[in-house]
């Protein structure tokens, strides 16, 4: 039997301007979106997790232990790990175990704000040198190749001398030549993207340059970004070894993975749990970080939204 | 096009892999008769025996050129020159020469030696071991521009005759015969060759036991038994090849396999590794004292005072503990409680044999007493710790192993806060040294003859190398006076209350080890003498037994 | 494209000058006296005449003006810690080394590298994908020192050897023994190359286009070979053009552990030592090879996406 629906029944609700381009669904940003999406993906999410247990643990260690970082005792030089030096000893017979953590600390700091540095700066240029073109990307990428070609050893003692030894001389050293390379990469980029008809569309809209490279280009090669920058931060924790071996790093008794490292090195052919753990630590950093920056990346991708 | 891009870029490289592989050829050097496998960690500068003061290029010039005098087993002996005498006065020495020639055939003559010293003052050498010819009359002046060539003491009586003058009397320079700035060199040869002389062995002549076959930069050097040298009935070895292997680890492999016949300078743990094959008898090693000595320098002009006072200077030495450091810390050398090293020759006696170690006496005395009496004497506010800066030669690992230890021991025995701060390379760490600027540091020095005089001259007021900028009156008279007596026994005398005065009473730095070196080799190689001041290894009387 | 070129060099000259200004300048102020670098000092007379002989007693303005003049007859200078060799015969003699080790690295590297990335991206999320990461984080984070050690332990020796890099016919003989430096050499490479492909494909396989060739039928090499490749180019291509670069610096560790004869440690040494005109040689040589390694990236972009126009010429 067919229901008879009567005239009745229904009523006019009119038409709101207002309210008839309302979105059903719950209105979330690109950020919101990409957390969620994020959060989806196991790996990544246990990756965090690793991240933070990590740096939670260089927090903690140190200050909880009841062994001294610095504390030296050279009748017990290179012990094998144990139940008493669960990472055996170092060169001056110092826990390993409470050293790595306490080295964790300056090289995940720097890790992270040296290519948080490169990553706003190299970005920019790169973004700004490969939208423009023409005469301001010749002049922006000589200036790349200058500083590129200067030899780097020469300014970062000219670094340490005129600014002095400490952090933000540290960084800038770290620095100097570490955007150039995500720069380059993103105005490649940049050259490919901008002749894609969205830019076109936008430019016709009247969008200012700015607005069109932070809002459509860049957003296009943030999986480069994001490897580059995932790529850059062990090269940043070797890179304070190397300042430190000029004076610039952390200095004694202070240490950092890339120094533990770098001394382990040479002790590698006798003690190589001198080597090992440090490169364990960084290269399990490392991998955190560069799962984390996949996941990163197919969480940003607006392509992929469902 | 895209798929010809991908093709090409695979053909090629497969191509290329092919093309590689297939030119591959086994050049492995067959080892005939008596060759000796030998190793340097880096490229000889030169072989401009005038030009060149660092190990690896003396090695080869020594190995291939006959001067005056050779060191034989801790003794200067005969060699270019029969025999030789001094005058009453101890100012003219007269060399006697053989009848020897060069690898073309070219006799040796006293005029070779003439021109050499010469050669050595000329300021257009720019000789870097001048300096310690400055005994030599007319030298110094010279090379200032001040004298005239032909006023420089050196002159040829006749082709086999050679005489020497000197400033000063130098009862030691018998031992500086031997240095390689004064062998024999051929002014036409050198001519010929123009400011390249010295890298590329085919343009030289050797008139030593061999001769420079080839040398490839970066690689190897090859030295073949010269069949013109004037001894070559007693050179056994055919051959002697020489790699540039940088990398300790990499020598080490090869003496492992037997890839190198000799390898020194290892590490601890690489000589516990050896154990077994010593005790088997399949590694021989030879132990031998370097006159080298690796010292705590403290600066007694220190702008903040601190190292001033000879008491806190003491109290810093004392608080080392030498033992536990080459023991545990740097795992070599031996510790010292002197300055002068062993291995080192006053006339016939070992000086260190002969003087006890002057700070072996004050193991009694407590640092922390001195220091605190120190910095009463200087007045010093004591409210808040004291604060020195070490200064370290670069962050190395060694470097640093080393900072580290130093900065533990005086911050736990002294109570001061110890800061460590880095060179950024060599070049800045010595000027700073140089330039005084700069608290305490670690720091060495190794001999350049077989004299105490090498080493108690460095710290005499002004001296260049004075880098603790140590200045005591008595110090430097006794030094000076012990110069030039031809006395050994006064010498002795004099050179052991100096040295007192310079570790002991005054402090003015602190020894830490002398350096030893010991060399490793195959028990097939037979008859190497490895001594300080000479080659790296003498290979004049080496030989290889029946592998 | 011809004026392109033109102008491209045009650039390379001022960018030259630049680096030789700025470096000579900077390398004069750097601290140390140059002729007085080692632990000992020279006697005063000995050091004072060799400043007068590397014209050290010139002020800095004038040996600038003097080092130009002498650039430009193509003369680098003696160097001043191996007496008699010019800077110009050092970098003839160690080049081919450095060359041949770069060469052959970068060419293992790529090929492993764009392969691995290229599975990485169509396997993505499997343990094949998990695996190629592995190999990157390994290949990034084990120094090259370390792994240059551990070659020459496992392989080096009984069937390798460990050392004689070929020093006659520098180029082609002794293939064995360059094997054991260019796997240490090219590890980093492939972990470079292998990450930035596998993420620079799997943007390109979002696009529609793809789809439109896998709609056609076309299999997934087809689709590789034909629209993949060349579209994730782009990336491979910035990070090669300093590699290029980089090969005639040659690579100090490898270099020094391997025993080869290249440049490597003339970069390091020269500055160490202050070695003048060595520090400067180095650095032009570089520099060159940098740029003009920059010029055939910008125009493969152009070849690789016609779109691309680096050299502004209007469509």
């Amino acid at each position: 039997m067919i229901k008879e629906y009567e005239q009745e029944l229904f009523e006019v609700v009119g038409y709101d301007k207002e309210v008839a381009d309302a979105i059903v669904r719950p209105n979330i940003t690109y950020w919101k979106d990409a957390w969620r999406r994020l959060r989806k993906n196991k790996v990544a999410i246990f990756s965090m997790v690793t991240l933070l247990v990590i740096g939670l643990s260089c927090i903690l260690i140190p200050i909880l232990s009841r062994v001294d970082y610095t504390g030296q005792n050279v009748a017990m030089t290179h012990l094998k790990p144990g139940s008493q030096h669960w990472f055996g000893t170092d060169e001056l017979g110092r826990d390993v175990f409470v050293r790595l953590w306490m080295g964790g600390r300056v090289s995940i700091l720097i890790g992270l704000l040296g290519a948080v540095v490169s990553l706003v700066f190299g970005t920019l240029y790169g973004g700004i040198s490969g939208y423009f073109g023409g005469l301001i990307d010749d002049i922006m990428m000589r200036i790349v190749e200058v500083i590129v070609g200067i030899p780097y050893m020469i300014v970062v003692i000219l670094v340490s001398i005129s600014l002095g030894k400490g952090l933000p001389s540290l960084i800038i050293a770290l620095c100097i030549t570490s955007w150039t390379g995500l720069a380059r990469l993103v105005r490649g980029q940049v050259l490919q993207l901008k002749e894609n008809e969205y830019v076109l569309a936008s430019k016709a809209l009247g969008a200012s340059p700015m607005r069109i490279i932070l809002k459509h280009l860049l957003p296009n090669t943030m999986s480069v970004i994001i490897v580059n920058t995932t790529f850059q931060i062990p090269g940043f924790m070797f890179a304070e070894a190397f300042l430190s071996f000029i004076g610039l790093g952390v200095q004694p008794p202070y240490t950092s993975w890339g120094a533990m490292a770098a001394l382990g090195q040479q002790q590698m052919s006798y003690y190589p749990h001198e080597l090992l753990f440090p490169a364990v630590a960084i290269s399990l950093t490392m991998l955190t970080f560069n799962l984390l920056g996949d996941g990163l990346r197919d969480a940003l991708d607006p392509k992929l939204r469902q | 096009m895209k798929k010809r891009l991908l093709a090409t870029i695979i053909t090629l490289s497969i191509v290329l892999s092919v093309v590689l592989a297939g030119c591959g050829q086994n050049s492995a050097s067959s080892g005939s008769g008596n060759t000796i496998n030998l190793a340097f960690t880096g490229d000889p500068e030169s072989f401009d025996s005038s030009k060149v003061a660092e190990s690896a290029a003396n090695t080869v010039i020594q190995e291939t050129q006959e001067g005056l005098v050779r060191l034989g087993d801790k003794k200067i002996e005969p060699a270019g020159a029969t025999k030789w005498e001094v005058s009453s006065d101890g100012l003219t020495w007269t060399f006697h020469l053989r009848d020897y020639t060069y690898s073309d055939g070219v006799k040796v003559k006293a005029q070779d030696f003439v021109y050499a010293v010469r050669r050595m003052f000329d300021p257009a050498t720019a000789c870097p071991s001048a300096g310690i010819f400055y005994c030599i009359k007319g030298g110094e002046d010279f090379l200032n521009g001040k004298g005239s060539v032909e006023d420089i003491g050196v002159k040829a009586t006749d082709d086999n005759t050679l005489e020497i003058t000197l400033k000063t009397p130098t009862p030691y320079f018998e031992q500086l015969a031997n240095f390689v700035s004064i062998l024999p060199l051929r002014q036409d040869v050198i001519e010929k060759a123009g400011v390249t002389y010295g890298t590329d062995p085919k343009a030289m002549v050797f008139s030593g036991p061999f001769v420079v076959d080839s040398w490839i930069r970066g690689s190897k050097i090859i030295l073949k038994k010269n069949e013109k040298y004037w001894d070559a009935a007693n050179v056994k070895l055919n051959e002697a090849v020489i790699s540039i292997v940088p990398e300790q680890a990499t020598q080490e492999q090869l003496f492992d396999s037997k890839g190198l016949d000799i390898i020194q300078d290892v590490k601890a743990e690489y000589v516990d590794k050896l154990k077994t094959k010593i005790d088997a008898g399949d590694i021989t090693s030879l132990v031998g004292y370097y006159p080298s000595c690796s010292y705590v320098a403290f600066n007694n002009k220190d702008k903040d005072k601190i190292f001033t006072n000879a008491k806190i200077r003491k109290a810093f030495s004392l608080a080392i503990d030498r033992e536990a450091y080459s023991q545990n810390v740097i795992k070599k050398d031996v510790p010292a409680y002197g300055f002068l090293p062993f291995g080192l020759n006053n006339g016939e006696k070992i000086y260190r044999e002969a003087v006890e170690e002057p700070l072996k006496s004050m193991s009694g005395e407590d640092p922390k007493k001195l220091f605190e009496e120190g910095v009463a004497e200087l007045g010093l506010n004591t409210s808040t710790p004291i604060t020195v800066t070490f200064l370290q030669r670069t962050a190395a690992s060694n470097n640093k192993t080393i900072s580290e230890y130093l900065q533990d021991q005086w911050q736990k025995k002294l109570g001061v806060i110890v800061k460590i701060d880095t060179a950024a390379d060599g070049a800045t760490f010595n000027k700073s040294i140089q330039k005084g600027e700069y608290q305490v540091a670690v720091t060495g020095w190794g001999g350049d003859y077989n004299d105490p005089m090498t080493f108690m001259e460095l710290f005499l007021t002004g001296s260049p190398n004075n880098s603790a900028f140590f200045d005591n009156e008595r110090y430097n008279e006794l030094v000076n006076a012990g110069a030039v007596d031809s006395n050994a026994d006064k010498r002795l005398d004099m050179f052991r209350e100096a040295e007192k005065i310079l570790v002991a009473d005054n402090a003015g730095i602190a020894p830490l080890t002398y350096n030893v070196k010991t060399t490793y080799m195959q028990s097939y190689v037979k008859g190497i003498l490895v001594q300080a001041g000479g080659p790296a290894w003498e290979l004049k009387n080496a030989y290889i037994e029946k592998k | 494209m011809g004026r392109y070129i033109l102008k491209r060099l045009g650039y390379l000259l001022v960018t030259m000058w630049i680096i030789i200004t700025a470096t000579f300048f900077l390398m004069n102020t750097l601290p140390g006296d140059p002729v007085q670098t080692g632990t000992k000092l020279l006697p005063e007379a000995v050091a004072q005449n060799l400043r007068v002989k590397w014209g050290f007693d010139k002020p800095v303005t004038h040996r600038y003006v003097i080092y130009l003049n002498n650039l430009l007859h193509g003369d680098f200078g003696e160097s001043m810690k191996t007496p008699g060799l010019t800077a110009n015969a050092i970098i003839r003699d160690k080049f081919p080394a450095s060359a041949r080790l770069g060469l052959q690295a970068i060419t293992f590297g790529l090929l492993v590298g764009l392969i691995l990335g290229i599975i990485a991206a169509f396997k993505r999320n499997t343990w094949i994908d998990y695996t190629v990461i592995f190999i990157a984080i390994a290949g990034i984070s084990i120094p090259s020192f370390v792994l240059a050690a551990l070659l020459q332990k496992v392989i080096g020796g009984s069937l390798l050897p460990i050392i004689g890099w070929p020093s006659t016919n520098v180029w082609l003989s002794g293939f064995e023994y360059t094997i054991l430096p260019t796997l240490a050499a090219s590890f980093g490479s492939i972990a470079t190359y292998s990450r930035f492909m596998r993420t620079s494909v799997l943007e390109v396989l979002n696009n529609d286009y793809i789809l439109t060739a896998k709609a056609k039928g076309l299999s997934r090499r087809e689709i590789v070979q034909k629209h993949v490749l060349r579209n994730s180019l782009i990336p491979i291509i910035t990070i090669f053009a300093p590699q290029m670069a980089g090969i005639v610096t040659g690579s100090f560790v490898i270099e020094r552990i391997f025993c080869i004869p290249g440049l490597g440690m003339y970069y390091v040494e020269s500055i160490n030592g202050r070695d003048f005109p060595m520090i400067m040689a180095t650095t032009i040589f570089f520099s060159f090879f940098f740029i003009i390694s920059i010029v055939l990236m910008d125009i493969l972009y152009g070849i690789i996406d016609p779109r691309v126009r680096v050299s502004g010429e209007k469509r």
